[in-house]
């Protein structure tokens, strides 16, 4: 299968299950909000190393609670508790010291929650007051009462929901751009972000949303649980088997977490197209022979549009 | 389906107090014509019959329109004639407690309401097409209850005995109050399109008050907690209530988008949250805040 002159291997991408929150972090200016949520989501690649795998959500709403610029933040971790240790964190530590800036749980339904104003409430040294907006006068659709903390900081108050909400989520689906050059491949990995960033319920974690060092489970040292992804690596040709064609220099991964499936599934296909073109050489996908995840993006259905939505995570996983 | 039950006549002589305590949309739903009518109405020691004071009309199905009041709540104030709910028309100033203790479904009294109407609500909707007498909403802890004229004294306060005023729900009135609303109010958003009388929000525990127009004097007094937004009239004075500043309350754009959307005609200035603030009752907790729209009231006093 071949995209403007790019081949698409015939692999599935795979991806697992993780706990994900969703929260909207607002300000008097977009850049301020904006600014906040970029503090939020330093340093959350990778489940791995940094407790948690955060980014912006793409398209900014076109509404929010208090009616100012806000930013969709998501953040994925292991479990509930990783999720309650990490969201109150960095909003504790990012947005409520940004100058302005409010945070509101902006999941939706949810299968459960985490703690948010409720443990930051005791930074306002008991002058902090909790407002309960009645369900009959909330935001339509939403069932549960809102409760808010206003939190007295010195450029006023401090605003953000008791509690946020978490619900299952998709990290790791991933696709690999092999291109000639090291320009070539970059420039497609951007045009990939660029096209990815504007689809809802997707994060790209990782610095610009690309990543260069993509990982292989195991290692032969044994405490790290993953290493370099050396069959991809241009300058281990010849030191060990090499997955790459002779003519390509570089290889860059574009990793994507989503709420669902569905969405991890559109983003692969769009950004996948969208790098594909002259210099790249092909376009592959990271897995693990289907042993470490549940969700299978297979490339050439999703490219091909012949996967129904809903459906990109097939076939089952081989066993 | 909506049933409608119209008040013929009411012979007895003013101060005679009914009480109608089936009338409520969660026991009339599925309920015949016959049936309806044979409910027991008590009118000072004597019980009589529904029918014998109504003319029943229509049925109501199922829930009886609570479906309605989970998924909206836009134009609370505005008049309705939806389908599931409901109608008591008449002058029903003689009858108490109408609407007391609802729980879901919806009811439009289409004409004014006795006392202690939507009394301990716990969910559905109470429109009160005219005035309201007092103590309306007392010791609500659930429900919306909009009285499109005025609403007495004593709105959503503590019932006899109890010590919290309104605890969970919202309380409408597009005229004015009398003196007390909100007395230990607990919870809850109370909103008044006139003005208020005395001794607003005065022992309030927390919840959120709003008067769009002036309130009578005392206001907040002895609060521990909670928010009285005025829109009008003297600011609290010290020592009570200490000024607080001014600046942005970016958790009023919360109330002000729900209000606006549930009807309540906010000044449009309101939008951006800027607030003069005092904080009160000194004399206690002190942890109350009378709101001022910036520019909007006279702090000299």
């Amino acid at each position: 299968m071949l995209i403007d002159g790019t081949f698409i291997e015939d692999t599935y991408a795979e991806a697992f299950g993780l706990r994900a929150a969703r929260v909207l972090v607002t300000s008097d200016t977009a850049a301020w909000a904006q600014t906040a949520a970029l503090s939020m989501t330093g340093f959350a690649t990778s489940i791995i190393a940094c407790g948690c795998e955060a980014g912006m959500e793409g398209p900014a709403p076109a509404a929010t609670p208090d009616a100012r610029p806000g930013v969709n933040v998501l953040l994925f971790a292991r479990t509930v508790a990783d999720l309650q240790d990490q969201v109150v964190r960095r909003v504790g530590q990012c947005v409520m010291t940004a100058a302005g800036a409010s945070c509101y749980d902006a999941l939706g339904p949810a299968d459960d929650s985490v703690r948010l104003g409720s443990l930051l409430r005791f930074f306002g040294d008991g002058q902090q007051t909790s407002k309960r907006i009645d369900p009959a006068l909330a935001d339509a659709g939403r069932v549960r009462p809102r409760r808010l903390w206003r939190i007295p900081v010195m450029d006023g108050e401090f605003v953000v929901d008791d509690r946020c909400g978490v619900r299952k989520g998709v990290a790791g689906g991933n696709f690999l751009i092999l291109g000639r050059t090291p320009e070539t491949t970059l420039a497609a990995a951007e045009r990939a972000v660029a096209a990815i960033r504007l689809l809802p319920e997707v994060i790209l974690p990782f610095p610009g949303g690309v990543v260069r060092s993509g990982s292989k489970v195991g290692s032969k040292y044994r405490k790290l649980i993953a290493s370099t992804n050396s069959p991809y690596c241009p300058t281990l040709r010849g030191v060990v088997e090499t997955a790459l064609p002779p003519d390509v220099e570089s290889v860059l991964e574009i990793v994507i977490d989503g709420l669902t499936v569905e969405a991890v599934g559109a983003a692969v296909a769009t950004g996948a197209r969208a790098a594909c073109g002259p210099g790249i050489v092909r376009i592959g996908a990271g897995n693990y022979g289907g042993r470490l995840g549940k969700y299978l993006f297979h490339l050439r259905p999703l490219l091909s549009g012949t996967t129904p939505p809903g459906q990109a995570a097939a076939p089952p996983k081989p066993r | 389906m909506s049933l409608r039950l119209a008040l013929r006549e009411w012979p007895f002589p003013p101060g005679m107090e009914a009480e109608a305590p089936d009338l409520l949309p969660e026991r009339l739903a599925g309920m015949s014509r016959r049936a309806i009518e044979e409910l027991p109405i008590r009118i000072g020691r004597r019980t009589e019959r529904v029918g014998d004071f109504f003319d029943v009309a229509g049925a109501l199905d199922g829930a009886g329109g609570a479906a309605i009041i989970r998924t909206s709540a836009a134009g609370v104030l505005a008049a309705s004639d939806a389908d599931g709910e409901v109608v008591l028309s008449g002058d029903l100033t003689p009858f108490a407690r109408l609407g007391a203790g609802m729980t879901a479904g919806r009811m439009r009294i289409a004409g004014p309401a006795g006392p202690c109407a939507g009394a301990g609500m716990r969910g559905g909707r109470l429109e009160i097409h005219a005035d309201a007498g007092g103590r309306a909403g007392e010791g609500m802890t659930g429900g919306v209850l909009a009285v499109l004229g005025s609403a007495g004294d004593d709105l959503g306060g503590p019932a006899p005995t109890a010590t919290r005023g309104v605890d969970r729900g919202v309380i409408l009135v597009a005229g004015s109050a009398g003196a007390r609303a909100g007395r230990r109010m607990r919870r809850g958003v109370i909103a008044i399109g006139g003005d208020a009388g005395p001794l607003l929000g005065t022992e309030m525990l927390a919840g959120t008050v709003v008067v769009l127009g002036r309130a009578g004097e005392g206001v907040g007094t002895w609060m521990r907690r909670g928010t009285i937004v005025l829109g009008q009239g003297i600011a609290p004075a010290a020592p009570a209530f200490a000024a607080s500043g001014s600046g942005r309350f970016s958790f009023w754009s919360l109330y002000d988008g729900a209000l606006r959307a549930a009807g309540v005609p906010l000044p449009e200035a309101w939008r951006a949250g800027r607030f003069r603030r005092f904080v009160g009752d000194r004399s206690g907790a002190g942890l109350g805040e009378i709101l001022v729209p910036s520019g909007g009231a006279d702090d000299a006093a």
